[in-house]
């Protein structure tokens, strides 16, 4: 890990003192290079589960529980080596465990108000996200193209016996023509969308 | 990929919040752990997005993604994502939205529905009438002046602009909007038409749920004339469309030949049973090669 990326990461980490941004690095991985990627890895799956959960801010959340984890290694606390990420987990849990108590906390309080529920926006995409995506879908190889606009597309349909009958019968169909199970068939699509996903951010950002 | 093969239903049901903790607290260390766990994961998240953006989950499921999955500002934007996959995947690039004012009683037994015709009828005598002795009173009779019958408005009709075509025709050839109500004075030749243009990708129906406030979610089936269906959509939830409420569907033109369909909707108050809406006929009319 270089010094700058280093300096990043610790700006994320506050309050981390360097030796033990350090002591975590090292438990992760004696390579410093592994320990950063092993790290970045950690973190983004800890801000995907804190979005699992439904928390609004998961990355900051996330940023706690390896702060905690963290202060406590440089205290002299081990990762066990056969379970190095359970312990991110536990501590993850705590932390999560306490924004509910936040959560329900706040809510008592407003209950005693006469606010008006919060629902999701049903907005529309934008004129500009669409040509976005229709964009950076003209970039993708004519496979990959196919394949995610036949997933969704499929979803339209529906048979006579059920909800998504016809759905799942599509996707069985790509799966079978493809030549791979369905969860593998998800996986490809999914990596797909998530290429979608950088190149419209980076698209509608400019 | 080491996967069990339960595991997308246990994933499932954990996006939704529907596992015990203990089993949940359990899973996400499996998802630390299995890089491929995870990715799966995701995909099913996603999954259960796109299912949200076309209005294919149960209320109570909705309800979970939106809470859990869309409270983020990262997951509002794969939200987004997956509606605008969606638009696109249907065939429509702009979605076009019209003026939409039409009211709709929800009638439960044909009878209802001629009793409905027979006031409509001695409204249209009364209002002959009134036209008769004071000719300037009702603008819509001046626009009308012709049979009786047809100075009455009807229910699905917007009473206060001039005439306007039961259907609207598409702006542009790859997508087309009709504006419907959910239910109309029916008689054998009262089957909204929609004509649909050669070259048309997407059918996009608008239909009003103006009056019906307290239902806050409908499941609409659209039924060809061998009783097949066309489409199905559950835990639709209502638009505000130039300040009107309506539903708003999008059909791939393809599965929409030549012929007649019938559209059922049950509207579903919260805390309540679903309530059977009256069906609405269309018939749908190709035109050119389309």
């Amino acid at each position: 890990m270089s010094q700058r990326e280093g300096a990043s990461r610790m700006e994320r980490l506050q309050g981390l003192t360097p030796e033990a941004f350090d002591a975590l690095l090292g438990q992760l991985d004696p390579d410093c290079e592994r320990a950063g990627v092993l790290y970045e890895t950690i973190r983004r799956k800890l801000v995907r589960l804190f979005e699992w959960r439904g928390c609004v801010a998961p990355e900051d959340l996330a940023d706690e529980t390896i702060n905690r984890v963290a202060r406590r290694l440089a205290e002299g606390v081990e990762l066990r080596s056969n379970d190095p990420y359970g312990y991110f987990c536990g501590v993850a849990h705590l932390v999560y465990k306490e924004v509910l108590r936040r959560a329900s906390r706040e809510q008592r309080a407003l209950a005693g108000g006469d606010w008006p529920p919060t629902t999701l926006e049903e907005e529309e995409p934008s004129d500009h996200r669409l040509e976005c995506l229709r964009r950076c879908l003209a970039e993708l190889p004519p496979d990959q193209r196919d394949l995610v606009l036949r997933y969704y597309q499929g979803a339209h349909y529906r048979g006579k016996s059920g909800p998504g009958e016809n759905n799942i019968r599509n996707r069985q169909e790509l799966a079978r023509q493809a030549g791979i199970p369905m969860n593998a068939l998800r996986i490809r699509v999914h990596r797909v969308r998530r290429k979608l996903e950088s190149c419209v951010h980076t698209c509608l950002s400019h | 990929m080491e996967s069990n093969p339960n595991d997308d239903e246990l994933l499932r049901s954990y996006l939704l919040g529907e596992l015990p903790e203990e089993e949940a607290d359990v899973l996400e260390r499996r998802l630390l752990t299995e890089d491929g766990l995870f990715e799966l994961s995701e995909a099913i998240e996603a999954d259960l997005l796109a299912e949200y953006a076309q209005g294919r989950l149960a209320p109570a499921e909705r309800e979970r993604v939106q809470r859990r999955l869309a409270s983020s500002p990262q997951g509002r934007e794969r939200l987004q994502l997956a509606r605008s996959l969606s638009i696109l995947a249907g065939g429509d690039p702009k979605p076009s939205v019209l003026p939409f004012v039409r009211r709709a009683a929800p009638f439960q037994r044909p009878a209802l529905r001629w009793a409905a015709l027979a006031a409509g009828l001695l409204a249209a005598a009364g209002l002959a009438w009134l036209t008769l002795e004071r000719p300037h009173a009702y603008q819509v009779t001046q626009e009308r002046p012709a049979p009786v019958i047809a100075a009455v408005p009807r229910a699905h009709e917007v009473p206060k602009t001039p005439p306007a075509p039961a259907v609207a025709p598409a702006p542009e050839p790859v997508k087309a909007v009709f504006q419907l109500a959910l239910t109309s004075l029916r008689g054998s030749e009262s089957a909204e038409k929609l004509r649909v243009p050669a070259g048309t990708g997407t059918v996009e129906l608008q239909i009003s749920v103006e009056g019906m406030e307290d239902l806050e979610s409908f499941h609409l089936t659209v039924r060809n004339r061998k009783e097949e269906t066309v489409w199905d959509g559950t835990g639709l939830k209502p638009k505000r469309l130039k300040g009107a409420r309506a539903l708003v569907i999008d059909l791939p033109a393809e599965r929409l030949p030549a012929g007649k369909y019938e559209i059922q909707a049950q509207g579903l108050a919260p805390g309540g049973e679903p309530e059977d809406l009256s069906p609405l006929e269309v018939e749908v009319v190709r035109d050119g090669k389309g």
